[in-house]
């Protein structure tokens, strides 16, 4: 039976006991191995984490997200072309990064990754949030389900932000294992 | 038998670099293009209804009373 929507709960990673948080399997590895280390994260405010909890799902978490500040900086003829420094300076489009999103495994294909990402999508419009972000950023996994979710949320994929990612950041073989993503938050 | 030729390889870079720079281009119309629809983008009454109503359900599940089993003590 699929989890009722308003059936979550939302608690911060550090208010989580560590049991709890290591029996979390989603199907990755390396996003099961980063909520156990992830209040370290949060505590360094390099990101903060979410734990999606269910009423319905009681003792486990359903899932997690990761949330961190961002910034699509402008150039200068951007500006200029755009015209926001006509009412205020604005030299970059304020963001949120979604740093990690993930669903237990027995619980995916239910719709609970929507109910998270509006869960998410609440929180960065949150005008009670102490800053403010127009966009979404996202490297979501290079592969078809994972890039159709988003797709299917409104996110498309940032050909500049891979460019930019690719010169500045260190070489890589073959093709990538994540796709830099986007979206406005209004849109 | 064959032999390398240098005049056969300078079209193929020069094809490389045909791909990279159309690659460029279309990143920067497609950087262009999300830009301009952010900036034309206006909150409306409808967007304006569904931000509340995710706002509200966040709020809503922050608060849950369940979550007070899971709770760490501090």
């Amino acid at each position: 039976m699929p989890l009722e929507e308003d059936g979550f709960g939302l608690l911060a990673v550090v208010d989580v006991a560590a049991d709890l948080l290591s029996t979390f399997r989603c199907g990755k590895e390396h996003l099961d191995a980063f909520l156990v280390n992830a209040s370290y994260f949060h505590r360094d405010r390099l990101g903060i984490t979410t734990v999606v909890m269910h009423r319905d799902a009681p003792g486990r978490a359903v899932g997690y997200f990761t949330l961190a500040n961002d910034a699509l900086p402008l150039t200068t003829s951007e500006q200029g072309e755009l015209g926001l420094h006509d009412a205020v300076p604005l030299k970059a489009y304020p963001a949120v990064k979604l740093g990690r999103l993930a669903v237990a495994a027995d619980l995916q294909g239910q719709g609970i990754g929507e109910q998270i990402m509006d869960l998410v999508h609440g929180e960065v419009l949150d005008s009670a949030s102490l800053s403010a972000a127009r966009l979404v950023t996202l490297d979501a996994d290079n592969e078809p389900r994972v890039l159709a979710f988003y797709r299917r949320l409104g996110y498309q994929e940032s050909l500049w932000a891979e460019r930019q990612a690719k010169e500045s950041g260190p070489k890589r073989l073959g093709s990538a294992a994540t796709v830099k993503m986007i979206r406005d938050i209004l849109a | 038998m064959f032999k390398k030729s240098t005049s056969l390889a300078k079209p193929a870079e020069q094809r490389l670099s045909k791909v990279a720079a159309k690659r460029v281009r279309v990143a920067k119309s497609q950087r262009a293009r999300f830009l301009a629809e952010v900036k034309a983008t206006q909150p409306t009454e409808a967007s304006q209804r569904e931000a509340g109503r995710l706002v509200e359900r966040v709020r809503a599940a922050k608060t849950a009373p369940f979550l007070q089993q899971y709770r760490l003590a501090k």
